[in-house]
């Protein structure tokens, strides 16, 4: 077990390392200065090369790299230029909306997709499982944002049940708060949770015809049970593939659908930063984004080997 | 009263019905052998009983157990079949959860059938120590793994064992202590068995009354003795001669120059370590192997699985590359006349020729292209070794590439030469494999391995794939090749007996080393290494 | 193969073909030209001669539909055709060599993996500025490891087989085998992909547009007509009803299309495209 999650650890670290230098080369290779392009062409020299020596543009290039590499293992990302306050600080608030409404999400997306897969395999084949099919391919159909908005027009105008945007923070009023997260993790949830529907019910039709299934029903099983206590578990595989990549399209998703809620998020965040060129704010939270999705792909490697002993190289025979 | 009671049982999906008017009568403690090849329905006839059939099957006849008809009602059927009647499987990886420990998985077993049998005392039945308990299916070898499955089948003291090719996917060695303990276990709980193979040996070892299936159709059915002995049907004449051993012919090979000759070849592997630059402890698959081959000389290599057999059939065919030794495919001055002749059987004329033969010293893959089309091979696998979606054509032509400028017309000469010299028509040629029975699967295969006028064949397993009524044809072929074109063979098996059919000399490996070599007929009457004595000893005795 | 048509198969060729109708169509003619301002006529509802109504500029909105759909269809397969071109050799180049060539390809494929297309998207927006072509190139490249994955998983449950052997023996080099025996016979698992992954471009070229990454004025998307409606939609929210149903519709078509190919051409592929199901 150990050998693999070593295994699979390095290599996070590795594709973490090299994301991060893409990153940063990338937003290095511009043509021209860089400081020169965040200042704007009418910018003093003065100016550009108190920039210069701030963003530490004339070092070499390889040092200027580890430098910024040591410099966020120790929590410090830079300083964003157009509002002078330390990125690190700036992203950290931020986080307190976009996390838990990644979170949110992914739990709700589970919880609604996952029972409807089982129950659609269950009863394979019926008016319930059509439906319920249908249903899911229709909410794999839908834009996220687009959900949102759906969602603010039937609670927020029509019903006026919940707020149709903004925030306030937790520390101010914790059930605003909640309540603020609601519809925008419905919106992120349901197209998700209907892929997970309908992969989990493909798993399990699948596992139903798998050898060992046709064994415990030897055993003295109907197939439903054979399934249940058999089946469910061997379809968690295929299922935690997907989720590593759900988590990443979450990510993408929660950048896009702070926008139909005006929720002061990462997402806004980043899009005012690129229309001020605050290229070190950028690269900062783009960074945290990278780890995001590249650390949930791991901790899918291990989950995969809590769940399957084949992984954990035991013994031989 | 009868244990169970069949009566025209059929089984059809959409089409023509797989089963059809079985019906027999089987009593308490009763071993029933049920003999078919594939496509005969005898795999249906066992779901059936144990109320398993696929989705889409309907069932027509009557099956009574214990003088009750069988419960329609998907859960009555469950209990029943956890209870009174239980079922071994063929593949025992797949027919185990990879995700649960054996121990919990027969616990469940238990549970389900609600005796008071222990894991440990199951274990114990089936020859298994306790403390395989806590393992995973993949932890364990084949034979054990079919172990746990016989164990689970008898968690519930059921009255009638239902075993469908339980030791097909095993070992020569490991299947006749599977089948040693099927029947130890059936004599100790006096349980009815109902054993459905293809394998006649072993079907005539275990029971006393057997039946024959065709296609679906009854054959013959009777008391095994009589059946063996005095078969009624026809078929049931096939399948008996083809479990008999047949010596192959041997022709002459005095004066036969050496063809190929092996040094000290090894094979090391690295296990998987860290990753592909920090690798783990080395195994020798093959380890310092020699011998050599004459020119028409047919030499087979048997073993268990494991002995690193196939490993060196590849390495001398040039797939895989030798880690130590060399080996020399060598021509000399002497060589069949040039084009390909026919030989009268028995002699070989040896001549020399305008085509110059190099000389090559190989360790496997860096075989030289000039050398290549000297030798080829023969895959095991008939349904694998064809390209779904090239024409068979175009598939037996492949290796001609080796043979430059050869105009269209000269390929598809020699093409169809090829295919005709294995019994086939070269107006099939324009088909896709899929079109193609396994026995002419395996017999294109061959046509590919000539279709260069190789001097040396190498066949791994050539007829195990095979329905055993198949066989005999097959090997009957290839020893006519052989006299005809005056081919060497080298003959991977772990079937001693389809090597005496047509092998000159054998060599007998275990765990990358040949440990005995000898003529067959030698090796048969006095057998000198231990392996050698337990491959022979685990043969079962012969059909009547 | 299975000749019997696959009814989603049919359904959503169908689907996929009006829509792939309406957005050629869009090239040589809409009811109106899509930057055609009619202040007066703004925010009406559907009517005779505008069968979808105008938006917030008085613009048709079926025209802009039309152009919109083509603009996402275009978007969408320029990112799938980059996926696969780069993609798909470097699947087989894997399953082909193996060794360390293989362990380049998924140390590559981890990487690209760490770059969805809204984070390439901002990295590019913030060097070059928003446009379609970003879009393009953002959903492109996460299209690649999709692709690869892909091709590697379908070509490494080939390369065990015997017919691949026997084509070493016969004197075929990794190139030859890729090309003649794995592409033909992982050409069905990449076909089935190559719909699902248009479908998700679509939804991907939308969201983009959407936050102003992709798709610029004049030029006109679905996404795009989202981004203009965010602002009035609680007061007029036929504005997005059309360009969001329209998504809905065309992906639904692609999926449904998709889903009947995988069937008629192999059941076995269901389960093993299971796990890109949703990549």
């Amino acid at each position: 077990m150990s050998l693999y999650l070593l295994r699979r650890f390095l290599g996070f670290a590795i594709t973490l390392v090299v994301a991060a230098a893409a990153v940063f080369f990338l937003l290095d290779r511009l043509p021209g200065d860089p400081a020169q392009f965040i200042l704007g062409i009418n910018a003093s020299p003065d100016a550009v090369a108190s920039l210069r020596n701030q963003l530490g543009l004339d070092l070499p290039l390889w040092q200027r790299f580890t430098d910024w590499l040591l410099a966020m293992f120790r929590g410090d990302f830079g300083v964003s230029y157009t509002q002078s306050a330390p990125v690190a600080a700036l992203i950290g608030e931020r986080l307190w909306v976009t996390l838990p409404l990644a979170g949110f999400a992914m739990v709700l997306s589970m919880a609604i997709g996952l029972p409807i897969g089982i129950l659609a395999a269950r009863r394979r084949g019926s008016w319930l499982d059509t439906g319920l099919m249908l249903l899911a391919q229709m909410g794999i159909a839908v834009p996220n944002f687009w959900f949102g908005m759906l969602l603010v027009l039937l609670f927020s105008i029509t019903l006026r049940w919940l707020p149709p945007g903004g925030f306030t923070p937790w520390q101010e009023d914790f059930w605003a708060a909640l309540r603020a997260m609601v519809l925008p993790s419905l919106a992120l949830a349901l197209p998700q949770a209907a892929i997970l529907a309908r992969v989990m019910r493909t798993a399990l039709v699948d596992v139903q015809n798998a050898d060992f299934i046709r064994t415990a029903r030897a055993k003295g099983m109907t197939l439903g049970e054979a399934v249940w206590r058999h089946g469910v578990r061997n379809a968690l595989l295929p299922i935690l593939t997907i989720l590593g990549l759900q988590f990443a399209f979450l990510i993408s998703g929660t950048v896009v659908v702070e926008n139909v809620f005006y929720l002061p998020g990462l997402g806004r965040l980043i899009f005012t930063a690129i229309s001020e060129r605050d290229l070190i704010l950028v690269r900062g939270a783009v960074i945290i984004l990278i780890a995001a999705v590249t650390a949930s792909m791991f901790i899918v490697d291990v989950l995969y080997a809590v769940v399957d002993p084949r992984l954990r190289g035991g013994l031989q025979p | 009263m009868p244990l169970l009671e069949l009566d025209d049982l059929s089984v059809v999906f959409d089409g023509p019905p797989v089963l059809a008017g079985v019906s027999f009568a089987l009593e308490k403690g009763e071993r029933f052998g049920v003999i078919g090849e594939s496509g005969s329905g005898k795999t249906m006839m066992a779901l059936a009983i144990a109320g398993l059939l696929p989705e889409g099957a309907r069932r027509g006849g009557a099956i009574a157990f214990d003088g009750q008809r069988l419960p329609e009602g998907e859960r009555e059927l469950a209990r029943l079949r956890g209870r009174r009647i239980a079922m071994v499987f063929q593949e025992p990886l797949t027919a185990l959860n990879p995700l649960m420990r054996v121990g919990a998985q027969i616990a469940e077993a238990i549970a389900l059938s609600k005796t008071n049998a222990s894991v440990e005392a199951l274990l114990g039945e089936v020859g298994l120590d306790p403390v395989h308990a806590r393992r995973y299916p993949h932890e364990l070898s084949g034979g054990q793994r079919q172990r746990i499955m016989i164990a689970m089948a008898l968690a519930g003291e059921p009255d009638l064992l239902i075993a469908d090719e339980p030791t097909s996917a095993l070992d020569l060695i490991t299947q006749r202590t599977i089948i040693d303990l099927i029947a130890a276990v059936c004599d100790r709980r006096g349980m009815a068995l109902i054993f459905v193979s293809h394998d006649l040996r072993a079907v005539a070892a275990l029971c006393t009354r057997v039946l024959v299936l065709r296609q679906g159709a009854v054959m013959e059915t009777g008391p095994a003795t009589d059946v063996f002995a005095a078969p009624r049907a026809e078929y049931t004449r096939q399948l008996i001669a083809a479990a008999r051993p047949t010596i192959g012919a041997v022709f002459a090979l005095a004066g036969a120059p050496p063809l190929l000759e092996v040094r000290n070849l090894s094979r090391h592997f690295r296990q998987p370590g860290a990753a592909w630059f920090a690798p783990g402890q080395p195994m020798a698959a093959v380890n310092g192997v020699s011998f050599s081959v004459a020119a028409s000389e047919s030499v087979a290599i048997v073993g268990p699985s494991g002995c690193g057999k196939t490993t060196l059939a590849r390495i001398i065919a040039g797939l895989d590359r030798a880690t130590g030794g060399e080996m020399i495919l060598d021509a000399g001055a002497h060589r069949p006349v040039h084009p390909y002749p026919r030989i009268k059987s028995g002699e070989i004329q040896w001549r020399g020729s305008g085509r110059t033969f190099p000389t090559g010293t190989y360790h496997g893959s860096n075989l030289p292209r000039a050398l290549r089309r000297d030798i080829s091979l023969v895959f095991q696998d008939p349904y694998g070794s064809f390209d779904p979606r090239l024409e068979v054509g175009r598939a037996v032509g492949e290796p001609l590439r080796l043979e430059r400028g050869l105009a269209p017309a000269d390929r598809l000469r020699r093409v169809s030469e090829a295919v005709q010299a294995v019994g086939l028509s070269p107006t099939l040629l324009g088909r896709y494999p899929h079109e193609f029975s396994g026995g002419q699967r395996q017999r294109l295969a061959i046509a590919r391995a000539l279709v260069t006028r190789p001097r040396l064949v190498i066949l791994d397993e050539p007829v195990s794939a095979l329905d055993v009524s198949l066989r005999g044809d097959v090997l009957a072929l290839l020893n006519r090749l052989r006299a005809d074109y005056g081919l060497a063979y080298v003959v991977i098996s772990h079937d001693l007996d389809m090597v005496r059919a047509v092998s000159d000399r054998v060599l007998v490996m275990e765990k990358g080393k040949i440990v005995e070599e000898g003529r067959p007929a030698e090796i048969f009457a006095h057998p000198q290494h231990r392996l050698t004595r337990e491959l022979l000893a685990a043969r079962l005795p012969d059909v009547a | 193969m299975n000749r019997r048509w696959h009814p989603s198969l049919v359904i959503g060729l169908v689907g996929t073909a009006i829509f792939l109708a309406l957005a050629l169509t869009s090239l040589l003619w809409t009811p109106y030209p899509i930057d055609q301002i009619d202040l007066a006529r703004k925010f009406a509802g559907p009517s005779p001669e505008h069968w979808l109504g105008t938006d917030f500029f008085g613009r048709d909105m079926l025209s802009l539909v039309m152009a919109g759909t083509l603009t996402s269809f275009v978007v969408a397969a320029i990112a799938v055709a980059i996926g696969m071109v780069i993609g798909v050799p470097l699947g087989l180049i894997a399953a082909a060599w193996g060794g360390p060539v293989e362990w380049l390809v998924l140390r590559v494929n981890d990487f690209l993996f760490a770059f969805p297309a809204i984070i390439t998207a901002i990295l590019i927006t913030a060097l070059f500025g928003p446009g379609a072509t970003n879009a393009m190139i953002a959903i492109g490249i996460f299209n690649i490891p999709v692709f690869a994955r892909v091709a590697r998983g379908g070509a490494l449950s080939l390369k065990s087989l015997d017919y691949i052997g026997a084509a070493r023996l016969a004197g075929m080099g990794n190139w030859e085998i890729s090309l003649r025996h794995l592409l033909p016979n992982v050409a069905s698992l990449l076909i089935v992909q190559a719909t699902i992954q248009l479908a998700l471009g679509i939804l991907a070229e939308a969201g983009l547009s959407y936050v102003g990454l992709g798709t610029q004025p004049p030029a006109t998307s679905l996404g795009l007509m989202l981004k203009d409606a965010q602002s009035i939609f609680l007061l007029h929210p036929w504005l997005t009803y059309v360009p969001g149903l329209s998504i809905v519709l065309i992906v639904i078509s692609l999926n449904l299309a998709g889903d009947g190919l995988r069937d008629m051409l192999d059941p076995r592929l269901k389960r093993e495209g299971l796990a890109n199901a949703a990549a």
